[in-house]
């Protein structure tokens, strides 16, 4: 007759200090008429143990998780395992030299027993750490003579309604017909689900005295991550056991009684979910409308009728919602284009409303920056307060000792939606749907009444340049750095078919930030100082301008003053400003310079990339978001002062060979920035977005032993 | 493994069954449409909605119905409901 097959079966992470002692117990223990394998399921550890264990531990068969998932681990480790019975035991423990043979004392008296539990002492100072697992109300759990003394009392074997999973064996008939543990609950009242599970298939569980293993309790995981599953899990195991009794459940949870109410949200949301796979429809719907009364009480209103708006999503029952606000939709300038590439993307995928306060067709987006937004819808919510003062743009730096704040009518909006989407930096908008994000093109706006920024879930940012000045102004750290999308490319350019020109494109800012006189003068001072290097070039300034721009006259009026070959180009067409581009040789950009405030510095500077990707060589200002664009002395040149973009701008014009290969560079350098690139990262960003709207926990950390 | 998924074709927003090829993270994921179904030329294979990766047991008809139902009484009459 052939000995009974046993698998020990133990999952680690980073368990280097207990392996060694444990590994060592087990080798010492009673085996006699056994087979034992044993088999270690490595959660992913980072301390070097599962080589340890290659190398010093033969006997011990390794499998490896791709995630940090306890029970995900056992489903792995049972799949794989040979034993007719199959132990798991925790590895920051020792092992009895009865301790395998104490579970067979109560098998071999009842073929119905499906598992058995051992009795757990502490290592420290053998008190009792578990003789079984007993409910004591509430689904609250606790280990049966949890630090009392070992005394004859636990002496007897009995039958268990639940046993942990710190020692337990398992009859493989059993394990068969319960089937896998539940990866849902990660780890944490794991084994109480599949405790209840062994007795609805029939099994009865045991406790065996004379099977004993010494734990050191919580060796392997901390208090935080246990509170953290436990009381998410029991929820998880309300729902799927008692689902009349979850909305009962919230009242006496501790998440709810330490005011953590976004973990009682999301355990609620994936109870809910758990409930619907277990349970029949007039259960759920029964559920559902206990906590229609009960959950505005205590999460509040908005956040309940979030619950139940992101439940849709989460059971797949109706597409995504996301809502878009730009309050300055109505211009077309580089944040609306910013966010339009956005809602072209979203609008593949999920419902997407533009919300506007002004009159705006989305069509105008197509004549703007030939981006088709017609598959999303469009509202039009005027703010009374605005509307009242006769301001066509809300500016929310008015708003400043308003007892209510103007803007909580788009707050209720974005109770409509899934995503939240705050397009241009409009600080004061509550948002209410379950995800949200904030785009900031730069904080204009220092924190005051009403900053709701540190609300939202994601807040994007344009730049390091940007991101830096939301730390320093808003006390915020952006969650996500997403470059402007430039696409120029124009597959006629080449670097080696330049002519002598010198580019810059800027608007014609009335303040004058963009600098074009100073671009005047310097170009003017080197024709004159540098008369033969600079023979057959010529300066191009392209630029928009509002109609009477007294900035404009000054400029003409300087270029008239140089007499040198300067050529003014207003409110050119694309067509036009591609083909500068193609043909110029040099690039200048100088917002930014000897400037003080930061929001006069370039945030990112999209016309640099665009020159960029037209073989065009940058000679740009050493600030704001061009440090991050051109690569000093590789893709262009980066000047502090006026001085130095002479000098770089000569040796350019006189090293023909230099500039074609550093044109070569910018055009690589580009391609960072283009609008594959935004597209990449930001379905990479929309990818994280399903997941927080699924409801998935991020965890305080993770171990396997408790 | 087979999942319900709200796909887009022709401008027309359909549940059918997809099977995932492409593992984000999680539950979401892009689809491919099992190929039995027919589907007009003009098909955009377009990813939209979270599934779950277990299948349901609740008619999701009835389920969504009575979403929608209690999502529709809900009142917002105080400003603190904001807070």
């Amino acid at each position: 007759m052939s000995l009974p097959r046993v698998t020990i079966l133990t999952v680690t992470f980073n368990a280097m200090d207990f392996l060694e002692v444990f590994f060592n117990s087990i080798g010492t223990s009673n085996q006699h008429g056994l087979d034992v394998e044993i088999l270690m399921v490595d959660n992913g550890s980072s301390d070097g143990s599962v080589n340890w264990v290659r190398e010093h531990c033969r006997q011990v068969r390794i499998l490896e998780n791709d995630e940090n998932n306890y029970a995900r681990a056992l489903n792995l480790g049972i799949a794989s395992s040979q034993g007719d019975y199959v132990v798991i035991a925790n590895n920051d423990a020792t092992v009895d030299s009865e301790w395998l043979q104490g579970f067979f004392d109560i098998f071999r008296t009842d073929e119905n027993i499906g598992a058995v539990q051992s009795k757990i002492l502490f290592s420290e100072n053998k008190k009792i750490n578990s003789v079984g697992v007993e409910e004591i109300g509430q689904f609250y759990f606790r280990d049966i003579g949890f630090e009392g003394e070992d005394s004859p009392r636990y002496a007897n074997a009995a039958e268990r309604k639940y046993v942990t999973g710190g020692s337990v064996m398992f009859r493989r008939q059993c394990l068969e017909d319960v089937g896998d543990w539940d990866e849902d609950f990660i780890m944490f009242v794991e084994d109480m689900d599949y405790s209840i599970r062994c007795r609805k298939a029939g099994w009865k569980l045991w406790y065996s005295p004379s099977s004993i293993l010494f734990h050191q309790y919580h060796g392997s995981s901390s208090e935080k991550l246990c509170d953290f599953f436990c009381t998410r899990n029991r929820f998880l195991f309300v729902a799927k056991h008692f689902p009349l009794e979850l909305p009962g459940c919230i009242e006496t949870s501790h998440c709810y009684e330490a005011g953590q109410y976004d973990l009682l949200y999301r355990s609620l949301l994936h109870s809910m979910r758990k409930m619907c796979t277990y349970h029949d429809t007039d259960t759920v719907t029964m559920v559902l409308r206990a906590l229609k009364e009960c959950l505005p009480g205590y999460i509040g209103a908005c956040s309940a009728y979030t619950f139940f708006s992101q439940l849709e999503v989460i059971l797949g029952l109706r597409k995504i919602r996301v809502g878009i606000y730009d309050h300055a939709g109505h211009f077309a300038g580089g944040g609306q284009r910013y966010v339009a590439e956005m809602a072209a993307i979203l609008q593949d995928r999920y419902d997407v409303t533009y919300i506007f306060n002004n009159d705006v067709q989305l069509s105008d987006f197509k004549d703007w920056f030939d981006i088709d937004l017609t598959p999303s819808a469009m509202k039009i919510i005027k703010i009374p307060f605005f509307e009242e003062r006769g301001c066509y743009t809300p500016n929310e730096s008015m708003v400043v000792n308003e007892v209510e704040n103007p803007f909580d009518i788009i707050s209720w909006e974005s109770l409509n939606y899934d995503i939240f989407i705050n397009a241009n930096m409009l600080g004061k908008v509550n948002p209410l749907s379950a995800v949200s994000l904030f785009v900031c093109h730069f904080p204009d706006q220092e924190k005051e009444n009403f900053f709701q920024v540190d609300r939202y879930d994601h807040l994007i940012v344009n730049s390091d340049y940007t991101g830096g000045w939301v730390k320093k102004r808003w006390q915020l750290n952006p969650s996500d750095k997403l470059y402007p999308p430039v696409n120029m490319y124009n597959p006629g350019s080449r670097s080696n078919e330049k002519h002598n020109i010198i580019l810059s494109v800027s608007r014609f800012e009335v303040s004058g930030s963009k600098k074009q006189i100073e671009l005047v003068r310097t170009f003017s001072e080197m024709c004159v100082h540098y008369p033969v290097q600079t023979r057959g070039w010529k300066l191009v300034l392209v630029g928009g301008s509002t109609p009477d721009n007294m900035y404009l006259e000054s400029l003409k009026e300087a270029i008239a003053e140089g007499q040198c070959p300067i050529e003014l180009v207003v409110n050119a067409a694309v067509s036009e400003i591609k083909e500068w581009y193609r043909v110029a040789a040099v690039f200048w950009h100088a917002c930014g310079l000897d400037e003080i405030q930061p929001e006069r510095v370039e945030h990112f500077g999209m016309t640099t990339v665009e020159a960029m990707q037209n073989y065009c060589v940058p000679v740009v200002i050493d600030g704001g978001g061009q440090k991050e664009i051109v690569e000093h002395e590789y893709s262009g040149y980066r000047f502090s002062s006026l001085d130095d973009l002479k000098i770089y701008s000569l040796t350019l014009i006189g090293d023909e060979g230099r500039r074609k290969t550093m044109a070569e560079c910018a055009f690589e350098r580009s391609h960072l920035f283009s609008k594959d690139v935004f597209k990449i990262k930001f379905e990479k960003l929309l990818a994280q977005l399903e997941l927080e709207l699924s409801g998935k926990d991020s965890l305080p950390g993770a171990a396997t032993n408790t | 493994m087979w999942n319900s998924v709200w796909v887009e074709v022709d401008k027309r927003v359909a549940n059918i069954r997809a099977k995932k090829f492409s593992v984000i993270r999680g539950d979401s994921f892009f689809v491919r449409l099992d190929k039995r179904k027919v589907l007009p030329s003009s098909y955009r294979p377009t990813m939209s909605t979270i599934a779950p990766s277990v299948r349901l047991r609740v008619d999701t008809i009835v389920l969504a119905r009575e979403l929608t139902s209690i999502r529709s009484t809900f009142v917002f009459p105080e400003q603190s409901d904001l807070k």
